[in-house]
């Protein structure tokens, strides 16, 4: 799933509008659709501040009559992580732009809403409305910077299985439409169109997330965060709170690789797959993969991502190589397996990493023994957030082994070491 | 053999010396002439150039009707004739001709080590023996094999292990080559066998050690008295293989060759630290870890308990905390 974020200005022929096989005649005409609410949904324009060009651009809708637009965290992300070098303005069909305020942010769900000085002229107005799958929706957008467009699609539901709820789409959502409306018929707002898997599969924020951050920022008390970034981090930790309880809990399937037992399928909102690959013509031992990662994550900037969780296994095992000769290929994949991650130095410091050779009891005595190398990075700006990479290696037998990754990106650092004592207690 | 009247010291443009000759009788005379007494190959100079004749108690050179005439003592001036005297200098075409009185004192001679045109050091040491400096070499590359052999999990380990010891045998050859080299340049023995030996030696020793800290990193991770020692003996090394190079191939003295035996490994691993540490500093996304695995069975291996472990991590994350502290 890729974000629809643009910074290309190409241009490309767009064939979007495409017509439905079974007409029918009480439907409503696209086009009233559009005339509709064309005037209630704009493009948002992210303008480096040296030089005003364009950066990057998105679309972006008015929720009241007071100027206030909602768009995504996406769209916007420069102005909060370098304010001084960057600016939003919204365009009018116009072209005149106008300058826009940041009010605030659900990082978790890629929503911003930001304040305009001059009032809309219409706004959609945000509630929930429960749908049937197949109803038709309209999604509305500025795709690759050209004028606002519509396209047509079909509610596929809430996303089953995700760390981060999303609404299928099936409709041509393309860059630049990110923070543009998916609307039904009579022009009630659905969900944020934010990302797309190609292929006519799109995604929406639901719009009860878009409900709850127009509701903060409409309370009387309200004020925008001075430190927004620490604001981020809070509500990374307080998502997280909701689902790292459920991780790798006691219930938790067993997956066999060779001789051991080890966890799978962390939670639900994981997906697991496994491979093998065995020795018969190139290698001069088999080896076995699973993993298990969640399928999405939090966009925090171009080159940082956050809020995503990776178990991986590697089972080694070889009949032809001398032990020595097996240990120097663990070794060898042990040091490289999973050693890198993506990130940004504005956001994260450098891991630092300490190893221990453990043993869970007396009783396993003359069993496996692991080593577990522990690295973490700390989120420079978001106070109590890690990436924690535990790196173990499960070694004793001469001619078998197993090698595990565990890779806890935006955790606090409790959650951290429950859910890695949790996988360390598991792995038998 | 009597002592020459007098002797002339004939020097070329770049002021090497042509010859040196020995005079005993008068008159001489100087050119590029066959029929010369001595004769000089400098193309500026005619067949009979100078010639050197008795004057009463004077000698006294004198012009032969030369093209180029004669100068004398570093002046630009033409003279038909000079008087000798010691130290005088004549130039005739692009040649010097230096007088010289053969009472002229000498400086006395330079004092030379034994140890110049023979080494005691190699011919006392246990190298002496061709069949140690082969034992040597052999057990270096063996143990490269060995190593090679023990890492390997590719397709083919033996093309692997052999392309590995020819890989050691051409380094060892080239170290052992300059350290020779620069001994000749040094004027001293080519020992090419012997530099090749010790230099086997240490790079034996090197592995042995390298491979010893591995194993000890694996049962005790983490530990600085392991790094300690891996560090001392890294550099016992260094010191004992540029000690040992030195004896061969100089004439320095025990302290100078401790002395640059030690300043060796001290800039090496200096550059080496200032280099890391200023990686150190740089933002990476990258984990390392020590990532020792050897194959023992696990009740041999020193391991702790999960709590201590949770200990361990906890000490790792108020490390990262205190790093970003003192960064903002």
């Amino acid at each position: 799933m890729s974000l629809l974020r643009s910074r290309s200005a190409t241009v490309a022929a767009l064939a979007l509008l495409v017509a439905p096989a079974r007409a029918q005649t009480t439907r409503l005409e696209t086009s009233d659709v559009y005339r509709r609410v064309a005037n209630q949904v704009v493009e948002v324009d992210v303008v480096e501040t040296g030089s005003g060009a364009q950066s990057q651009f998105g679309s972006g809708f008015f929720v009241s009559a007071g100027g206030e637009i909602m768009t995504n965290y996406h769209v916007i992300e420069p102005i909060i992580n370098k304010p001084k070098e960057y600016r939003a303005e919204w365009v009018e069909a116009s072209g005149t732009k106008h300058p826009l305020r940041l009010l605030a942010v659900d990082v978790v769900h890629d929503l911003a809403i930001l304040a305009s000085d001059k009032p809309a002229s219409g706004w959609f107005t945000l509630r929930t409305t429960p749908l049937a799958q197949g109803t038709r929706l309209y999604a509305l957008g500025h795709p690759r910077g050209l004028a606002l467009s519509i396209v047509e699609g079909t509610y596929n539901g809430l996303m089953q299985y995700t760390l981060y709820p999303r609404i299928h789409l099936t409709g041509a959502i393309n860059h630049g439409m990110s923070g543009g409306p998916a609307i039904t018929g009579e022009g009630s707002v659905v969900g944020v169109n934010v990302a797309t898997a190609g292929n006519s599969v799109g995604f929406l924020v639901p719009v009860d997330r878009a409900v709850a951050l127009l509701a903060r920022v409409s309370a009387p008390a309200f004020a925008p965060p001075k430190d927004l970034l620490g604001d981020i981090g809070a509500q990374l930790a307080a998502y997280q709170a909701q689902y790292f309880p459920s991780l790798l809990a006691d219930t938790t399937r067993l997956v066999t690789l060779g001789a051991y037992t080890a966890p799978t399928m962390p939670a639900p909102y994981f997906k697991c797959w496994g491979d093998v690959t065995t020795g018969e013509d190139e290698r001069r031992y088999d080896l076995t993969t699973h993993s298990c990662a969640t399928d999405d994550e939090i966009y925090l900037s171009g080159d940082q991502s956050t809020g995503f969780a990776v178990l991986k296994y590697w089972l080694y095992s070889s009949k032809v190589l001398a032990p020595v000769q097996f240990y120097s290929l663990l070794e060898a994949r042990y040091k490289t397996m999973a050693s890198e991650m993506d990130g940004a130095e504005s956001f994260v410091t450098n891991f630092k990493c300490k190893t221990v050779n453990v043993r869970r009891s007396a009783a396993e005595k003359n069993d496996a023994a692991m080593r577990v190398a522990t690295c973490l990075r700390k989120y420079k700006k978001m106070p109590g957030l890690y990436d924690m990479v535990t790196h173990i290696a499960v070694f004793g037998r001469r001619d078998t082994a197993l090698i595990a990754t565990l890779t806890l990106s935006g955790v606090s650092y409790e959650n951290g070491e429950r859910v890695t004592a949790r996988l360390l207690d598991r792995i038998q | 053999m009597s002592a020459p009247r007098f002797v002339l010291e004939v020097r070329d443009s770049h002021g090497a010396l042509v010859t040196r000759a020995r005079i005993d009788a008068l008159p001489v005379t100087v050119g590029r002439g066959y029929g010369c007494d001595v004769i000089v190959d400098d193309p500026y100079l005619d067949p009979v150039h100078v010639r050197i004749i008795q004057e009463g108690d004077a000698l006294v050179a004198e012009d032969a009707g030369s093209a180029n005439g004669l100068r004398a003592n570093g002046s630009n001036e033409r003279v038909p004739r000079v008087p000798l005297v010691r130290g005088t200098i004549l130039h005739a075409g692009r040649t010097t001709i230096r007088y010289v009185d053969p009472a002229e004192p000498v400086p006395p001679a330079r004092r030379d080590r034994p140890a110049a045109w023979h080494s005691p050091l190699a011919e006392r040491s246990r190298l002496a023996s061709p069949w140690v400096r082969a034992g040597a070499v052999a057990a270096c590359l063996a143990i490269s094999a060995l190593v090679k052999w023990s890492s390997t999990f590719g397709l083919r380990p033996m093309r692997e292990v052999g392309s590995e010891v020819v890989a050691a045998l051409v380094a060892l050859a080239i170290w052992a080559g300059l350290w020779s080299v620069g001994a000749r340049l040094a004027r001293h023995p080519a020992l090419f066998t012997y530099h090749l030996a010790i230099t086997s030696l240490a790079t034996a020793a090197l592995v042995v050690v390298f491979g010893i800290d591995g194993w000890l990193e694996f049962l005790w991770p983490r530990q600085w008295f392991i790094a300690a020692l891996l560090l001392t003996l890294v550099c016992g090394t260094i010191v004992g293989l540029v000690y040992a190079q030195l004896g061969l191939a100089s004439s320095l003295r025990r302290w100078w060759r401790i002395g640059a035996a030690v300043a060796l490994p001290a800039v090496l691993f200096g550059v080496i630290y200032i280099v890391e540490s200023s990686d150190e500093s740089k933002f990476s996304s990258k984990m390392t870890y020590d990532a020792e695995l050897k194959p023992v069975p696990a009740r041999f291996v020193p391991a702790q308990s999960v709590e201590d472990l949770a200990e361990v991590v906890s000490e790792l994350r108020q490390s990262v905390d205190k790093d970003t502290a003192s960064k903002d």
